[in-house]
């Protein structure tokens, strides 16, 4: 099995445990997107779009946790009045997760958590 | 009007001064794979441009690839900087020469340079034949102290 379909079986069992989720990607920190569910991000253009704006995303915040807080970057969580993205970095690759309205956020950062570390282990 | 050579000479060494100072800044304040972020980008618009350019001029990959090293890649790096070779699925460009170092630009530290060439490697062969899974590795890097840059582009 290649890495890009061991991580599309992983998203997509992830996708299933969490209704609160709208879609996934996984993104390099260049921005390139190894893999989207294309729920949200369903043509090319917002799939570039998803790719550089997580990679931005990542990039300012790992900055900060250095300058500011010299420490290591581990997850953005950004609330908007339509949903969450979250940025999970998982030392390879970028996870992304689009979700609905008031997530259950306790269940999501546990899932996420946990799907990271199995990114990890697939793009190691 | 044709503009005086050293007026021209300086008005081209401002830019360049103001372009280096953002890189800093961006690098400073958004972090370095901002940087890889947007020249990535930058570079596999460049790519989409030159598969428009060699529309008609190509029937192989072959063909395609040393289109890349004559008409892209020698007329910035001189003649015998880039060769090509494909086999099987795998094309291998490598490159003896960086651009970025040779007009000075300190290449190790700043290496979201790489990006845009990957990116048009990349989005060259992608968008001259689509249908095809297209993946880029660049395994030696003349920013990492290697002698030549090599990209390796799997087409399946």
């Amino acid at each position: 099995m290649s890495r890009i379909d061991e991580a599309k079986e992983l998203l997509e069992a992830l996708q299933a445990r969490v209704p609160d989720i709208n879609d996934l990607a996984i993104a390099r920190t260049n921005g390139l997107i190894i893999y989207t569910l294309r729920k949200i991000a369903s043509d090319t253009r917002s799939e570039r779009m998803l790719g550089g704006m997580a990679s931005a995303l990542f990039s300012i915040s790992k900055r900060a946790a250095d300058e500011l807080m010299k420490g290591n970057f581990k997850s953005l969580n950004v609330e908007i009045d339509s949903g969450t993205i979250f940025l999970i970095y998982t030392g390879k690759v970028i996870l992304i997760a689009l979700t609905k309205q008031e997530p259950n956020l306790g269940l999501l950062s546990l899932e996420l958590e946990e799907s990271a570390a199995k990114l990890n282990d697939i793009f190691a | 009007m044709a503009i005086n050579p050293s007026k021209r000479l300086a008005q081209l060494k401002f830019i360049t001064t103001i372009f280096s100072m953002s890189l800093k800044e961006i690098k400073d304040i958004m972090g370095f794979e901002t940087l890889t972020m947007i020249f990535r980008r930058v570079g596999e618009a460049a790519g989409e441009n030159i598969v428009k350019r060699f529309q008609g001029k190509y029937t192989s990959i072959e063909e395609f690839a040393n289109l890349l090293i004559s008409e892209v890649i020698e007329p910035v790096l001189g003649e015998g900087n880039g060769t090509a070779s494909v086999s099987g699925s795998l094309v291998s460009i490598d490159l003896a020469a960086c651009p970025y170092k040779v007009a000075g630009i300190p290449i190790k530290d700043m290496s979201w340079f790489c990006e845009y060439t990957e990116g048009l490697f990349d989005s060259a062969i992608r968008g001259a034949f689509p249908g095809y899974k297209v993946e880029t590795k660049s395994p030696e890097k003349i920013a990492q102290d290697c002698p030549t840059c090599k990209f390796e582009i799997t087409y399946e």
